[in-house]
């Protein structure tokens, strides 16, 4: 009982970081497009444009998968 | 001031007639959502829309517009690398010093206007049968002063805008119908709406299996995809002439490529749904329609008639997949399909923007198109769902958003209103009994 507890408050733990972490990682990815486009020309440009799209595919997987219902959940 | 405002030139008077088309296309939504909701809940969605509505309004006269701006207006800036960054309008508050006389202006006013209270009508659909109507308003306050007219100054007129003039990347962002400041920000707004309340009750067994809960009038939800369609021609063809400087003449495009966009999407749909399920489904069929007219609102006044159709095409099967994809897999309980219709399906369109049209700039230009459309993207994605996310988790603390269960049960007619939208046919054991 104290065990499954404890689990299921280190779950919640992760389930919050990572879901702190993949709003970041939004927001940053775009943060990176937006320097991108201002800052730099060509290669570079499409190169961070890149890195930020790949930032925040990254960013929303984290999102949406912290807010699955897990598999035995009481229901609402 | 124009010193007759009784006489508009044609092009403004067409823009004005075009405008007053958009309430059909709020009107439109306002069915679909009410249809796909359980009967129950029927006149507290129509109800909830109205009242949505008139907030959206009053918020945007109040402080919106003057965070929005128009193209040309004035604005601050950031300037870096000695490049102007134009991040917010600046106009005064309650639409002051304005000439509502049928000026470039006061078109874009009243363009903002009607469709940030067709915008505010999106997120209501993916709450359904269970957010109840004070925090509906207080959000819709906050997304018509805040969130929307930001978003539609860098669509429109700011930064995004410019990144052609300013950084050389194809001719800037472009949406003329709204894809992006309407549709994506209704529809994230909504994907952050359904997170924040949870699913409804019974929707999800206890090992994740969706259940079933059809809407309950497929006609409201099939009139509704009509009046959207006229709502939908009105705003795409209004936006193009304010904001993508298309003449008069071009929203004859602009009207085609909406209404192929939007017939493609659905007989697409019509056949994905009979194949896969034996029978047309007419729920998938209509958000297919919906998502057709979002995904061709972005290169609208630029697509060829043909491209237009492989845009809405798209869109329409992509819907299909998205609703099971997000209902079964990222359990996410959205009634009336906002995510996938207004986010997926307006965010297929941005991008299908940059790939589709045929620009009049160089080839260089042209190629870069699609950065400017990624840059879009990524601020939708970026700013607008954290930002609304955190927005509905800091009410929802201050201000519960979900019904409580009895009211759920009971329903949202007879527990927030006291009546419900069927009287003749009302069912309740407790009535039975009198």
């Amino acid at each position: 009982m104290y065990e499954n507890g404890g689990k299921r408050e280190v779950v919640i733990i992760v389930q919050i970081f990572m879901r702190f972490a993949g709003f970041l990682f939004l927001s940053s990815g775009w943060l990176i497009i937006l320097a991108a486009v201002v800052l730099l020309k060509s290669a570079a440009l499409t190169g961070f444009v890149l890195v930020g799209i790949a930032m925040q595919l990254l960013g929303l997987t984290f999102v949406v998968r912290t807010h699955v219902i897990p598999h035995g959940d009481k229901p609402r | 001031m124009n010193p007759n405002p009784a006489f508009l030139d044609s092009n403004s008077a067409f823009c004005l007639l075009l405008i007053l088309l958009i309430p059909l296309a709020a009107a439109g939504m306002a069915l679909i959502n009410t249809g796909l909701g359980r009967s129950r809940n029927a006149a507290h969605m129509m109800l909830a829309s109205l009242c949505v509505m008139g907030v959206a309004v009053v918020a945007y006269f109040a402080i919106g517009f003057s965070w929005q701006g128009y193209p040309g207006g004035p604005a601050y800036m950031l300037v870096i690398k000695g490049k102007p960054l134009d991040w917010i309008a600046s106009l005064p508050f309650f639409l002051r010093g304005l000439a509502l006389d049928g000026s470039k202006a006061s078109l874009v006013a009243l363009f903002g206007l009607l469709s940030v209270a067709l915008a505010a009508t999106l997120p209501l659909g993916s709450g359904a049968d269970r957010w109840k109507l004070g925090p509906a308003c207080i959000s819709t306050a906050i997304f018509a002063g805040w969130t929307y007219p930001l978003v539609a100054h860098w669509a429109w007129n700011g930064w995004l805008a410019q990144l052609g003039t300013n950084d050389g990347i194809g001719l800037g962002f472009l949406d003329s119908g709204g894809a992006a400041s309407i549709q994506v920000l209704g529809g994230l707004t909504a994907l952050a709406v359904t997170w924040v309340l949870g699913p409804r009750r019974g929707k999800y067994t206890p090992d994740r299996m969706p259940l079933a809960i059809p809407g309950h009038n497929a006609v409201f939800v099939l009139f509704g995809c009509f009046l959207a369609w006229l709502g939908w021609i009105g705003l795409d063809g209004a936006g193009a002439i304010l904001f993508t400087g298309v003449g008069a003449g071009g929203v004859v495009l602009v009207a085609v490529n909406a209404t192929l966009a939007a017939v493609a999407a659905a007989l697409g749909a019509a056949a994905v749904t009979r194949g896969r399920y034996g029978k047309p489904d007419a729920s998938l069929c209509a958000n297919a329609w919906i998502a057709g007219l979002v995904a061709s609102s972005a290169g609208c006044a630029f697509f060829r008639p043909a491209a237009s159709m492989i845009v809405g095409l798209a869109a329409g099967a992509l819907v299909t997949y998205s609703v099971e994809l997000l209902e079964l897999h990222f359990t996410i309980d959205d009634p009336s399909g906002t995510v996938s219709v207004h986010a997926v399906g307006g965010l297929w369109g941005i991008l299908a923007a940059g790939w589709f049209t045929t620009l009049p700039v160089n080839g260089a230009a042209q190629a870069g198109q699609w950065i400017a459309q990624v840059a879009g993207v990524a601020t939708l994605l970026g700013f607008v769902l954290p930002f609304s996310y955190g927005v509905h988790r800091l009410l929802n603390r201050l201000q519960p958003m979900r019904v409580r269960p009895e009211g759920e049960r009971q329903g949202l007619d007879l527990h927030e209103l006291g009546a419900g939208a069927y009287p003749d046919f009302m069912s309740h054991n407790d009535d039975l009994q009198r």
